[in-house]
C-alpha cells in the first residue's frame, strides 16, 4: 500500500467549473514525487485536497487515502489530528509563512505542545534539534529571535523545521524554492534528499521548474488544465518524453534550449478553469493537434512500464510518417502571441 | 565610448541610530548600443540598488553615471531633463507597476514627449502596444484584465514611449511562468536589437541571462567580482564565486549531479568581511585574501575578475587547477 493514494480525484466548483478532473497519483514512503505544470494546471489544488483542504464551495469526488485513511470523508477533528503530525506542508513564500511578531521558538514549539503534549522545556530543546537538523547556524540563539532577522533561505529552513516538528510521514512542498536564489535552492534540495534518506519521509514536490525536478524527484506527474498529461519515472518523462506539453515545457526552459539560441515559448495562453478548451485542453497550443484532439479528451494510456501519457497523436512515440508530421506542424499558426 | 557608463558607484543606505549599509561598494560597468548586459548575483548583493542608482531612482553616495556622455541626474520633484528620459526602467512586479484605475493606453502615453504627447498620443500608444505584441483592440482596457506576461508587455511598451537609448530591466521576467518568461525575454532581445538600445538585464537567474546577454557582470556583496562575454563565462569561470553560482544551477541533463550549495551564508552587508568579501566562503582562499581586498582587473580577452588568484593582464588561472593545489590550512 502506498503512503498517499489519490484515485480518480475530481474537484468541481459551484457553477460547474472544473479544477481537477480524474487525477490519480501515488506516493510511496521515502520517495520524492514531483507535480509539474503552469499556473492554473491544478497542481496545488490537488495537493491541498490531499490534506483535506478544499477551496470554498468546491466538491470533490474520488478517493484520497493517506496511510489507508480516507481524507475526503474525515471529520474536521480527525483531519486536524492528521495534519501537522502525519502530513505537513511548506509553502512558497517564507516571508508570509512565519508570524512576524512571535519569536521562532514560540512558533516551533506550538506544534510540539499541541500534537505531542511536550512540556515547554522539552519542546524548546526539541525545537533546537530541529533547527540543527535543517542546518540553521546557531540554533539556540535563533529560537529567541524574530523572523525579520533571517534571510529568505534561512526562513524557508525554519518553515521546513516547523513542518518536520512532529516527524511527518509525508511532506508537501509547494514551490518552496521558487522564490530563492539558486545557491540557497541547492541547499534546500540537498536537505530534502537527506531527510528522506534519514527518516524515510515522502515528499510531494510541486514546481514548474523541470530542471529542479530533474535533480530532486524520483517520479514526475505533469498536469495541464486540471488533468494528468504525463507521468512516469523522472528519466521516462524528461528523457523519453511522450506528451507534447511536457516537451514544450522543457523547450521553454533556458536550460533546455541550446546556448545562444532564442528561447522557445509555448504559443498562446495556459488553460485555466475558466477557459478550458474542448477535447484535449492543450490542443490550441499544440503543433501536433489533429481534428480529434479538438473533440475528444485523450485517455491516459500506459506506454511502457509505469510511463503514462494522455495524447491521442503520441508524436514522439510511434512516429507517423515524417512528411505527415511536418505538414501538421506547418499547418498550425506559429505564434498567435497574445489573444485580444 | 559606450552608451551607458557607470563609474565607481557607491550607494549607502543610512538608518538613524544604525551603521550605514554600503549596498553598492564601488561598481563600474558599461552598456553599448544594441548590447545586452546581464547583471547577476544573489538577493542582497546590491544589484537592484545599482540598477535603481543608474536610472536615478536612488541617490548615489559617490560615483558617476553618464548616458551618451551626459551625467544622469537623480529623479526629483521636478520633471526630468529631456536627456535623462533616454534611460528607462522595467520592474519585476507587473501587478504593482501599473496604475489599476487608468486605461492602459493612457499609461503608455505618459512617457511620450513633444508633439507626440498631444494630438497623436493615442495613435502612438497603440503603435507601441502593437510593437510589444499586443493588439490595438485592448488599448482601452484596465490592467486587471491582463495576465502577468501581458502586463509586463504593457510595462515594456510604456518604457519604450520616450524612445530610450538604454532600458534597465530589474528582474523583469522573474515573476513569470517558464513559458511566459521565454516570451518576454525574447521580446526584450528583439527590441534591443531592432532599436539599437542598450539593455541592462538584472536577474538572479543565471540560466536566463546566459541565453539573452552578450556580457555578464557578477555581483557579490556590493562589488562586481567578474565580468566576461557570456559565451566565455560558460566555458570557464575566473572567480570562485561565479563558479559557485554556476554549480548551484540544477541541470536538465539526464543523470545530472545534484547542484552544489556554496558553504556558509551571505554575510551581513553592514559588516562585510575584511579583505576579499568572498573569502569566508571561498574554497581556495589564501592568507592574502583575508587581509587585502582585490580590485576588478582585466585578466585576458576582455574578461575581468577581482580575485588574487587571477593576475592583472593574465594569463587566467583555471579554477580546477587551484582546487587541486595544496593549500595551507585555513
Amino acid at each position: 500500500m502506498s503512503l498517499l493514494e489519490v484515485d480518480n480525484l475530481s474537484i468541481h466548483l459551484r457553477g460547474g467549473r472544473t479544477l481537477v478532473e480524474s487525477v490519480s497519483l501515488t506516493v510511496n514512503a521515502g520517495e520524492i514525487v514531483g507535480i509539474a505544470g503552469e499556473s492554473g494546471s491544478g497542481k496545488t489544488v490537488t495537493a491541498m485536497t490531499s490534506l483535506g483542504f478544499l477551496p470554498a464551495g468546491a466538491t470533490a469526488t474520488g478517493e484520497v487515502r493517506i496511510d489507508g485513511a480516507d481524507m475526503l470523508s474525515m471529520r474536521p477533528k480527525q483531519l486536524q489530528a492528521v495534519r501537522g503530525s502525519d502530513v505537513a506542508m511548506v509553502f512558497q513564500d517564507p516571508m508570509t509563512s512565519l508570524h512576524p511578531m512571535l519569536n521562532i521558538g514560540t512558533q516551533l514549539t506550538e506544534h510540539l505542545r499541541v500534537h505531542q503534549g511536550l512540556k515547554r522545556k522539552q519542546a524548546w530543546a526539541r525545537a533546537a534539534e530541529l533547527l540543527e537538523l535543517v542546518r540553521l547556524p546557531d540554533p539556540h540563539s535563533a529560537l529567541s529571535a524574530f523572523p525579520h532577522r533571517f534571510s529568505g533561505g534561512m526562513r524557508q529552513r525554519i518553515a521546513i523545521a516547523m513542518a518536520l516538528a512532529c516527524g511527518p510521514k509525508l511532506l508537501i512542498a509547494d514551490e518552496i524554492t521558487t522564490a530563492l536564489d539558486v545557491t540557497v535552492q541547492a541547499g534546500i534540495l540537498d536537505l530534502l534528499d537527506r531527510l528522506r534518506r534519514e527518516t524515510g519521509m515522502a515528499v510531494v514536490f510541486i514546481t514548474h521548474d523541470l530542471a529542479v525536478m530533474n535533480v530532486v524527484a524520483d517520479r514526475l506527474y505533469v498536469m495541464y488544465g486540471g488533468r494528468m498529461a504525463e507521468n512516469g519515472s523522472i528519466s521516462q518523462v524528461l528523457n523519453s518524453t511522450r506528451h507534447p506539453y511536457t516537451r514544450a515545457l522543457i523547450d521553454a526552459l533556458p536550460e533546455g534550449a541550446a546556448l545562444g539560441k532564442a528561447l522557445v515559448p509555448i504559443p498562446g495562453e495556459a488553460a485555466t478553469p475558466d477557459r478550458r478548451p474542448s477535447g484535449c485542453a492543450f490542443h490550441p497550443r499544440c503543433v501536433f493537434a489533429v481534428d480529434s484532439c479538438r473533440a475528444d479528451v485523450p485517455r491516459l494510456r500506459e506506454l511502457e512500464d509505469g510511463h503514462l501519457a494522455a495524447c491521442a497523436v503520441d508524436p514522439f512515440g510511434a512516429l507517423p510518417d515524417r512528411a505527415q508530421l511536418l505538414d501538421i506542424a506547418l499547418a498550425t499558426p506559429k505564434d498567435p502571441r497574445v489573444a485580444s | 565610448m559606450s552608451l551607458l557608463e557607470v563609474r565607481n558607484v557607491i550607494v549607502d543606505y543610512k538608518t538613524p541610530g544604525r551603521r550605514p549599509v554600503r549596498a553598492v561598494a564601488g561598481a563600474s560597468l558599461e552598456v553599448g548600443s544594441g548590447e545586452i548586459v546581464g547583471l547577476v548575483g544573489e538577493s542582497g548583493c546590491g544589484k537592484s540598488t545599482l540598477g535603481r542608482g543608474i536610472v536615478g531612482l536612488q541617490k548615489l553616495t559617490s560615483g558617476e553615471v553618464t548616458l551618451n556622455g551626459v551625467p544622469v541626474s537623480p529623479v526629483g520633484r521636478r520633471a526630468r531633463p529631456r536627456a535623462d528620459l533616454g534611460l528607462q526602467m522595467v520592474f519585476q512586479d507587473p501587478y504593482s507597476s501599473l496604475n489599476p484605475r487608468r486605461r492602459i493606453w493612457r499609461q503608455v502615453a505618459d512617457g511620450l514627449t513633444g508633439a507626440e504627447a498631444d494630438s497623436s498620443a493615442r495613435k502612438v500608444a497603440i503603435e507601441l502596444l502593437e510593437s510589444v505584441g499586443l493588439s490595438a483592440a485592448i488599448a482601452d482596457r484596465y490592467p486587471h484584465e491582463f495576465s502577468g506576461g501581458q502586463r509586463q508587455r504593457i510595462a515594456i511598451a510604456r518604457a519604450l514611449a520616450p524612445k530610450p537609448s538604454v532600458i534597465v530591466a530589474d528582474e523583469a521576467v522573474s515573476a513569470l511562468d517558464a513559458s511566459t518568461q521565454a516570451q518576454i525575454a525574447n521580446l526584450l532581445v528583439d527590441l534591443t536589437r531592432e532599436r539599437g538600445m542598450g539593455l541592462l538585464f538584472i536577474s538572479h537567474d543565471l540560466s536566463v541571462v546566459q541565453h539573452i546577454a552578450d556580457k555578464v557582470a557578477v555581483m557579490y556583496l556590493g562589488r562586481i567580482v567578474e565580468t566576461a562575454p557570456t559565451v566565455k563565462l560558460w566555458e570557464s569561470r575566473l572567480h570562485p564565486y561565479t563558479d559557485a553560482l554556476v554549480r548551484a544551477i540544477p541541470s536538465l541533463e539526464p543523470d545530472a549531479s545534484a547542484p552544489v550549495a556554496p558553504e556558509g551564508e551571505v554575510p551581513d552587508p553592514a559588516a562585510p568581511p575584511t579583505g576579499c568579501r568572498f573569502h569566508p566562503r571561498c574554497p581556495v582562499a589564501m592568507d592574502r585574501c583575508r587581509t587585502e581586498d582585490p580590485s576588478l582587473v582585466i585578466v585576458e580577452d576582455s574578461r575581468a575578475a577581482a580575485c588574487w588568484h587571477q593576475p592583472a593582464g593574465g594569463p587566467a588561472v583555471r579554477l580546477e587547477l587551484l582546487e587541486t593545489r595544496t593549500l595551507e590550512p585555513r
